[in-house]
């Protein structure tokens, strides 16, 4: 796969995450413990790992086109509101916070990835990012066209996506 | 002087963080208004006297780039300092904003430090 895209997916992602909600992520290879990534159903040990469970997409278009994703839990996505606000879990408003924030870094982090990969004041259109509930990881497969970065964040999973045709033009 | 702020942006999360951080950072805040879109900041404008204007580009209704060129456009207003803050981080990006009217730029993330910095070099303050 595109090893510069990868590097510019991972730096976006941990920027966000460290500077707005300060959290510290963990690309799936620095895990200290890593949970083996496997299709069978969840063993004891790795049952009270949550699944994402919350995706925001945002498409991108312009002299390539495209679509980024961000995936975690909804224990994640509440730390991230909270983190992000500075307020208690208690006090933030759910949904409301939860589902702004998580769209919110969603946009940070595709800004952050167009930035590094556009050319000097090239233009790109971006979409407000949607939010949706999901039940597996099934949208995070990599293929020819899809880069999916896999992280941990609190021992959360956090999953990162672009998908563009045209990933060979980079 | 306490400073009179304008914060726009879709988001409210990061109207919020951006309030909290500006309290956080400058030691003489006045009142801060808040807008969703350039539409909303205009109606504020017309009955509320702000020192400086803190815009995102991306909105509904009316984005950054035409709340500026409206402001700049105006007698009334013109001479209110405006930042960007945007997801937007290119150089060139940056240059067409400042040429449009911005003082400004802070790319979103940012930390609060950056904002500070930002804002303090615009308005002359500093939080010793």
């Amino acid at each position: 796969m595109n090893e510069k895209i990868e590097q510019i997916i991972v730096d976006a992602t941990k920027e966000v995450f460290e500077q707005m909600a300060f959290l510290e992520v963990l690309e799936e290879g620095e895990f200290e413990n890593e949970a083996p990534i496997s299709e069978d159903p969840p063993s004891e040990e790795t049952e009270d790992r949550s699944n994402v469970q919350i995706q925001s997409t945002l498409a991108f278009k312009g002299r390539f086109e495209g679509t980024i994703s961000v995936a975690y839990s909804q224990k994640l996505a509440r730390i991230l509101a909270s983190n992000i606000l500075g307020l208690d879990e208690d006090e933030i408003n759910i949904p409301e916070d939860v589902i702004d924030s998580v769209r919110e870094v969603t946009n940070m982090i595709s800004g952050g990835i167009l930035t590094r990969l556009t050319l000097q004041g090239e233009p790109v259109d971006l979409s407000v990012p949607k939010v949706g509930m999901v039940d597996n990881e099934d949208d995070f497969v990599e293929d020819e066209s899809a880069i999916v970065i896999k992280f941990d964040a609190e021992g959360e999973r956090v999953l990162s996506k672009m998908m563009c045709s045209t990933l060979d033009m980079f | 002087m306490p400073l009179r702020l304008l914060v726009v942006d879709d988001s409210s999360i990061i109207r919020r963080v951006v309030i909290r951080t500006l309290k956080m950072v400058l030691t003489s805040i006045g009142e801060i208004s808040e807008a969703a879109n350039g539409v909303e900041a205009l109606a504020i404008l017309e009955d509320t006297e702000v020192d400086l204007i803190l815009t995102d580009i991306n909105m509904d209704d009316m984005g950054g780039i035409e709340l500026i060129s409206r402001v700049k456009a105006d007698d009334n207003l013109k001479e209110i300092p405006i930042v960007v803050i945007s997801t937007e981080g290119n150089e060139k990006r940056v240059a067409q904003l400042i040429e449009t009217g911005a003082v400004g730029y802070i790319k979103k993330p940012f930390t609060p430090e950056q904002i500070r910095d930002t804002i303090c070099e615009i308005v002359g303050e500093t939080n010793e």
